[in-house]
């Protein structure tokens, strides 16, 4: 292969390469309307109260327009109080100065004025500063205590504090009585090495963390100089807290700002926005600033800020609708002709204003359709019939051809196999791992219902030669990994923070933990035959499981459900697997759903698809309760469900962005192209080049995503993002692209050798005696499934009969085919 | 029984020395021996192991030509031992050499005769030959017939033809499928079998049919001791299918040999046989643990797991029996119970079994005994009395004798009625989905069980293979013997060889009662005459009032090719060889003929002696065992220059007391010469044709003559370099002492 070939390859590569995709690029988005104002108001439930001189508030002004909608004014009015001495204004937080009331204002640029009372009581008090009620919020906003700080088991530098202040007795006793006298100076609270390093006075790992002159710091330097107290032993106790407002519609890059409300069980409620911790969901779309300020990039779509206080969280949800110019028509939806999937996308979109692209064409679909539900491409037979097809039924025909073929089996069984970490020990192929990888297989194939899928696996028992799916106890071998990859593949709950501390995005606490735990606490393992293979049962005893958190031992239960009394003979596994896969269970058929909607769809309903939280809400919540209640009503037929989101017109949708469309990822209004996976490239690249690539040990034919595990040698898959199988997450599958993929496809030994094989397509068509637009036509029908355009077919032409060297000739045209972003993605 | 096995030995001693030389079979065996060595980590004794016979059976009533496939020491095979006598096989031979009248044998080359009057099953084969009898393979007989295509196709464009009520015979290849086409002239039940792990063949079967759409049918495999089987339960549409066969773990090679049998609407034609008869396996035939067939002998001995159905259908209901109760039930479904009812009285013993496991179906039964306290108005009140698991834990690291059956006794508190509650822990339904178990509730019947098998020697029992019998004179073999007591049973054992041939004899060990396992010295005289001999052994109790006889095991593989256990199944029996052409260099023994007595605590020394002959003069290290828990011996080294030593046993106070039978292992080095005979023989052959060379009466053929000798010449090279002296790490059982344990 010369080097001029190669610099030849480029330029043709280009010209199939720019005809496509262009809903990759991006553009501007609309501009922001005018909003013409009716009202302003203070945004605020009760009266303004601040008690004691560490109060604070937070006022929110939101204006009403008169279309409906609300925007926040924040920081956009000038606030003044009367009379003055009571209270004054950081920006828009109210700090008290004085007892009394005032009479705040609020007044916009056009002049505009809302007014509200601030009582202001307790300023000459001196209160004792509670440390868990004041001082752990502080370390836990300046991310003292997280896992990468102090919060470490083994803490930092010496000095330790509980994940996410979730051990304040134990913190309060490291800080008072281990290292006073050098990190704590009562007499002289500002030379506290607490406070210098936060100040970074003193180096400090973690940098400045405070300013000297800031609130958090006053608080803690009178925390010291009182004493360190721990404060009340019995103080009202934290119930919930609430983020203000819950939910708003926006228009793009407009922010709003938040503010998070403590409410305790004495019915008090304090302003603890300055103390909350916020996150968004995606900050691409939505970022937030310690003081709570949600500022929206130029997006549509939704997009959600988590807010966290003391193991309590609370959600701000946002819809980001298409800006339209004054007048601009809204765009109409098609008759969803009764599909659920169609019904909720277009009302959800309809509610944005954001436009479909058009219905992908027939070409596209088959090829989207083939890949996704078989992994591989098309075959030219299937291109040619397909195109000739008029059944105007074809699409749902080729569905079910698909969905009963051996290889949607065998694709969905890979997909299946890495999550539930199936993988050979030890260097060949074990039979191990083959039987549980033929058992999902052969599940798969004969679609077996999934809850009863799951509960074979959740439940196994036996031997693996005869019951394959107590492989999966052998793979994951930890009581704690079982129950946390458990609910991570089938509930869509991480909850492995809670084996440590209450989760901290999530109510799950560490009773919680411990109650799922016991449900796997008999499992028991014997050896009858290879070691390798051991059988698994559960052995009669009581099941429950020790909470750290009281040290009680507690009883199996499912989460946000009771305790369950299970005889000691029978096995807990059993009721785990009825709770699960109780029609009512709230997270198991969403799970799936999720899931199932993000292999098809490109993006799930919930990123990531197994972390399904309240904190981290769905885009199309009305979507994913829908599809679950389809799942659960067809008696969990995962056929049922892929066909309910792949026969919509939203899966049937083109990629082909329009301008209203092009900044919309969360909403489905096109379709998102996703590159293909490891092994499915690998695969389609054997077929265009007609070079199949051998594993170890396998038959010759067997495709990579029909290899029974991720333990074959193979550059082209590691580098492509084949998973390792060693979580349950399929966050392990990298479908980025990198240099190190594109340096392979352009220019490897393994590529290179594929496509000059002297059995290879290139050969075969230099000696095939058609014509060469016959070829390259057949050329591009199986390898992009469809037919050249007239610059396409040209250049190819052009290119071929250019060369003397027929063969390289059609090896340089694979060549640039198979680098085309069109090949790369399904698109 | 023996004396009709001895006839049926093809022996060739008979033959001309010269005349059992093989061309060209010197320099093979020479290749074979440099490929195969290399299994044994340490060098041994060469005694014959068989892995795989070119042809693993037929049909009645035919013959046909088997060789040797696969082993070591393979050396001049010269017979053929079936199970059943009635099977034979005859050497092969090949024309006579230059200058002798006298044909060739082609050692390991047979033609095997199936009598027409021999019932269908499976039989033993073993090759006997220079360097002893191997282990046995299995070797089917059925009233089908049976096929060996040329080649296999490995394409699934152009399937191997595959016809229909006939059994195929194939070896699978490694990373690829055999591919088979099965034509249906109308519309039929197919039944498909590949039959492999019954054969003794490393090959777990995996098979899948396809349909001429391309739509697979079935997806079916076995497993470690379960072959792959399945049956259509509605008529398959006329046509042609598919049948892609492969190892599920793709290994191949001629140790991976099958056969697969087709048919529609038939029977299985390989039934399953609880009691061995004439010379066949019992039906508990699976390699990954062995089942007792003699274990409720009397109770099941009627029973023959066929098609049909048992003897009550699977339900929920639950049955009301009274004791002494036997019966055959199925398993129900998915963590369900079987419930059985009946009443007791205070203070009875009653013992409950589950027989599952040991026949053969794959499954992992437990037993709950709950009291039932009837209450007025609700649903009785249950209370737990006792539960049962896997029985007879045993196992040595080589041979595995844990059954997942579950059996136990239990007394009942009060007069009341019980409930026995069967479940099945093996879930699952890939190997089988109706699954089966035979329940004995009722009076315990205390007795025990003893299995027997041939351990190979080797100081490490995890580095056991498939071993055949070859006795040194003067040297000694050791048996193990395993016994499982059953129905609270625990006394100790005494165990004897009976019905020893000429020249061989066994003294009577004792399996302690605090012991599971005991070794018994099989020992050949100085003198042994040429021997091939089952032997039996019998256990007894000391009262005398039970008598077992062993049931017998084999290893069939060893750790490897993907599997990291070592596979056993029971055998007809088990046999000796003694070779009257080789002496054993060295021998070790206890000096003592009488019990030794020694008090708990104490320690006492016994005298080891050596009898070192020409090969024989290394240094040697005694090693303890197997000894009981509680008794002890450091290694005892024996210099080169001595011939006897004393070992140390000491025994801690907490050892029980009892009478124990103990055995040492000698590892030493010795020089032989494998096989002096062959050198002699080629040399007879080379002398006599160089009295040709020089008879007047030759000198019109003297070039061919000398062409003949030229030939002969290398002959004599190749043998003598195949028989030159060796220097061998061996490991020599001693013989038995016997030591009792007594309170100080």
């Amino acid at each position: 292969m010369s080097s001029i070939t190669s610099s030849f390859r480029f330029a043709l590569m280009f010209v199939i390469s720019s005809t496509i995709l262009l809903g990759f690029s991006v553009s501007d988005a609309a501009n922001r309307p005018e909003a013409v104002l009716e009202s302003v108001r203070f945004d605020h439930a009760q009266q303004l109260e601040l008690a004691g001189r560490d109060a604070r508030l937070q006022l929110l002004v939101t204006g009403d327009t008169q279309d409906g909608q609300q925007i926040d004014l924040s920081h956009h009015v000038r606030l003044s109080a009367e009379p003055a001495g009571i209270v004054e204004f950081e920006g828009s937080l109210l700090v008290p100065l004085a007892d009394g009331e005032a009479v705040i204002t609020a007044t916009t640029e056009s002049g505009q004025e809302v007014k509200t009372t601030a009582r202001v009581t307790q300023m000459g008090q001196e209160s004792q500063i509670s440390f868990p009620g004041k001082i752990i919020p502080i370390f836990t906003k300046l991310g003292c205590n997280g896992g990468g700080c102090h919060g470490k088991v083994a803490g930092q530098n010496g000095f330790k504090l509980s994940l996410l202040g979730f051990g304040p007795k134990e913190d309060h006793e490291h800080l008072a009585s281990e290292t006073r006298g050098r990190r704590i100076s009562l007499a002289n609270p500002d030379g506290s090495l607490l406070l210098l390093k936060a100040i970074n006075a003193s180096p400090h790992g973690g940098g400045q963390r405070l300013e000297k002159d800031s609130h958090e710091y006053r608080i803690m330097r009178r925390w010291i100089s009182q004493g360190m107290p721990y404060g009340d032993d019995d103080p009202s106790q934290l119930v919930g807290i609430e983020v203000i407002p819950q939910h708003r519609r926006m228009a793009p890059s407009t922010s709003q700002q938040l503010t998070v409300v403590a409410k305790y069980s004495d019915g008090s409620i304090e302003d603890i926005t300055r103390a909350a911790v916020f996150e968004s969901n995606d900050p691409s779309m939505a970022s937030v600033n310690d003081q709570g300020l949600v500022d929206l990039n130029q997006v549509v779509g939704d997009v959600a800020v988590m807010t966290r206080y003391q193991g309590h969280v609370s959600v701000f949800r946002a819809d980001i609708p298409l800006d339209r110019k004054q007048g601009e028509p809204r765009p109409e939806y098609v008759d969803p002709t009764g599909n659920l999937v169609d019904e909720l996308v277009w009302k959800k979109l309809e509610s944005l204003g954001i436009p479909t692209s058009e219905t992908c064409d027939d070409n596209t679909f088959l090829r989207r359709i083939t890949l996704d539900l078989a992994g591989r491409l098309p075959t030219l037979e299937e291109v040619q019939t397909f195109q000739t097809s008029q059944d105007p039924l074809k699409r749902n025909e080729v569905i079910e051809r698909l969905l009963a073929s051996e290889e949607y089996a065998e694709y969905f069984a890979s997909k299946w196999n890495s999550i539930l970490r199936n993988q050979r020990q030890g260097g060949g192929l074990r039979f191990a791992s083959l039987a549980f990888h033929d058992w999902i297989r052969e599940s798969i194939y004969q679609n077996r219902p999934y809850d009863q899928f799951v509960r074979d696996i959740v439940a196994a028992s036996g031997s693996v030669a005869n019951h394959p799916p107590v492989v999966w106890y052998q793979q994951v071998p930890d009581t704690n990994q079982r129950i946390e990859d458990a609910a991570q593949l089938f509930l869509g709950q991480r909850v492995q923070c809670a084996r440590c501390h209450h989760h901290p995005y999530e109510k799950w606490s560490q009773a919680d933990y411990a109650q799922l735990s016991a449900f796997f606490t008999t499992v028991s393992k014997k050896n009858t035959g290879d070691p390798a293979e051991p059988s698994f049962f559960a052995r009669i005893g009581g099941a429950s499981a020790r909470d750290p958190s009281s040290g009680k031992n507690l009883v199996p239960a499912g989460l946000d459900s009771g305790d369950l009394q299970i005889a000691p003979y029978e096995d807990p596994r059993a009721a785990f697997a009825d709770w699960m896969t109780d029609p009512e269970n709230p997270f198991f058929a969403k799970a799936l759903v999720n899931r199932y909607w993000k292999h098809f769809m490109g993006r799930g309903l919930v990123e990531p698809e197994d972390d399904l939280r309240v904190t981290n809400p769905p885009s199309n919540p009305e979507l994913i309760e829908g599809m679950a209640e389809h799942f659960v009503r067809y008696g969990f037929d995962t056929k049922s469900l892929i066909r309910l989101i792949v026969q919509s017109k939203t899966y049937q949708l083109s990629n082909n962005a329009k301008p209203d469309n092009l900044g919309d990822r969360r909403s489905y209004s096109r379709y998102y192209p996703k590159r293909l996976q490891a092994e499915v490239l690998l695969d389609a690249i054997d077929r265009v080049t007609l070079s199949p690539t051998r594993f170890s040990g396998m038959p010759a034919g067997v495709r990579a995503v029909a290899l029974p595990d991720t333990g074959f040698d193979s550059y082209f898959l590691t580098v492509f993002g084949r998973p390792q199988s060693s979580t349950a997450c399929e966050c392990e599958r990298s479908q980025e692209a990198n240099l190190s993929q594109s340096l392979h496809l352009l220019n490897s030994e393994e590529i290179q050798g594929k496509l000059s094989a002297e059995t290879g397509r290139a050969a075969l068509l230099a000696s095939d005696p058609r014509t060469d637009t016959d070829k390259i036509n057949e050329l591009y029908m199986i390898t992009l499934g469809r037919s050249p355009n007239e610059t396409e077919n040209q250049a190819s032409i052009a290119y071929v009969q250019g060369k003397e060297n027929k063969r390289e000739a059609y090896e340089d045209l694979i060549w640039s085919l198979i680098n085309s972003k069109e090949f790369l993605f399904n698109h | 029984m023996a004396q009709s096995h001895r006839q049926s030995v093809a022996l060739v001693n008979n033959t001309k020395i010269f005349a059992s030389i093989p061309s060209g079979l010197i320099i093979g065996l020479m290749i074979l021996l440099a490929q195969f060595n290399a299994v044994d980590a340490v060098a041994q004794v060469e005694v014959t192991q068989l892995f795989a016979l070119s042809r693993t059976g037929g049909q009645r009533g035919t013959a046909f030509e088997v060789s040797t496939a696969l082993g070591n020491h393979l050396t001049e095979i010269d017979s053929l031992v079936f199970s059943n006598p009635l099977i034979t096989a005859e050497l092969v031979t090949s024309d006579p050499r230059p200058f002798s009248e006298d044909r060739v044998p082609q050692f390991g080359q047979f033609r095997v005769n199936i009598p027409a009057e021999i019932e269908p099953g499976r039989y033993e084969v073993r090759v006997s030959g220079r360097n002893g009898l191997s282990n046995p393979r299995s070797f089917l007989v059925t009233a089908q017939t049976h096929q060996t295509p040329a080649s296999l196709s490995h394409d699934e464009q152009s399937p191997t033809e595959l016809p229909l009520n006939t059994f195929l015979h194939a070896d699978a290849t490694a990373a690829a499928i055999d591919f088979f086409r099965v034509q249906l002239d109308q519309p039929s039940r197919l039944h498909v079998e590949i039959v492999a792990q019954r054969l003794d063949s490393r090959m777990i079967p995996s098979c899948k049919i396809v349909d001429s759409n391309g739509t697979v049918i079935k997806s079916f495999r076995g497993a470690d001791g379960f072959d792959a089987t399945w049956k259509s339960n509605d008529p398959l549409p006329a046509g042609q299918y598919t049948l892609e066969v492969s190892d599920f773990i793709y290994r191949g090679g001629v140790d991976y040999h099958y056969q697969i049998f087709a048919s529609f609407d038939s029977a299985i034609p390989i039934n399953r046989s609880v009691k061995p008869s004439e010379g066949r396996l019992p039906v508990a035939w699976e390699s990954r643990s062995v089942s007792m067939a003699d274990f409720q002998e009397k109770a099941i001995a009627d029973i023959v797991l066929t098609e049909s159905d048992p003897s009550t259908p699977p339900t929920d209901a639950i049955e009301s029996v009274s004791l002494p109760y036997f019966g055959f039930h199925t398993f129900s479904d998915f963590s369900k119970d079987r419930s059985f009812e009946f009443d007791a009285q205070q203070g009875q013993v009653i013992a409950v079994d589950v027989i599952a496991d040991r026949l053969g179906d794959p499954t992992d039964g437990r037993i709950l005994v709950q009291r039932i306290e009837p209450q007025e108005s609700n649903s009785p009140t249950l209370h737990d009395i006792a539960n049962f698991d896997d029985s007879q834990g045993i196992s040595d690291g080589a041979l595995n004798l844990i059954s997942n059956d579950p059996s136990g006794l239990f007394t009942a508190p009060e007069n009341a009625r019980y409930r026995v509650s069967i479940r099945d822990l093996d879930v699952g339904s890939t190997l089988q989905t109706q699954k089966q178990f035979v329940l004995r509730i009722g009076p315990p019947q205390p007795s025990f069980d003893l299995v027997a098998y041939r351990p190979h020697a080797h100081s490490d029992l995890k580095q056991s293979q498939p071993t055949g019998t070859r006795l040194f004179r003067g040297s000694k073999e050791i048996i193990r013997l395993f016994a499982i007591r059953r129905d609270g049973w625990s006394g100790a054992i005494r165990v004897s060889c009976e019905g020893l041939p000429e020249g061989i004899s066994a003294p009577e060990i004792t399996i302690a009662a605090n012991q599971s396992f005991a070794q018994i010295p099989i020992i050949a005289s100085d003198q042994a005459p040429q021997t091939l001999s089952p032997i039996q052994l019998v256990g007894r109790s000391e009262d005398g009032t039970i008598e077992r006889q062993a049931s017998a095991v084999v290893v069939q593989w060893g750790k490897g090719g993907g599997r990291d256990f070592i596979q056993t199944r029971q055998t007809d029996s088990l046999w000796v060889k003694v070779s009257e052409n080789d002496q054993i260099p060295i021998s070790a023994s206890f000096d003592t003929a009488e019990i030794v007595e020694v008090k708990k605590g104490e320690a006492v020394k016994i005298p080891l002696r050596l009898q070192r002959q020409e090969g024989g003069k290394a240094a040697c290290v005694a090693r303890a065992r197997h000894f009981p828990p509680g008794i002890k011996a450091a290694d005892l080294t024996i210099p080169a220059e001595n011939n006897e030593g004393e070992i140390e046993i000491k025994t801690e106070p907490a050892a029980a007391t009892g009478t124990y039978s103990l055995w040492l292992q000698v590892e030493t080095k010795i020089k032989i010469q494998p096989n002096p005979e062959s050198v002699q023989r080629v040399q007879a052959y080379r002398d006599h044709l160089g009295k040709l060379l020089e008879a007047p009466e030759q000198q019109e053929q003297l070039e061919p003559l000398k062409a003949a000798v030229t030939e002969a010449d290398k002959l004599v090279e190749a043998a003598k370099n195949a028989s030159k002296e060796k220097e061998i790490t061996v490991f020599l059982p001693t013989n038995i002492a016997t030591l009792r344990v007594i309170d100080p």
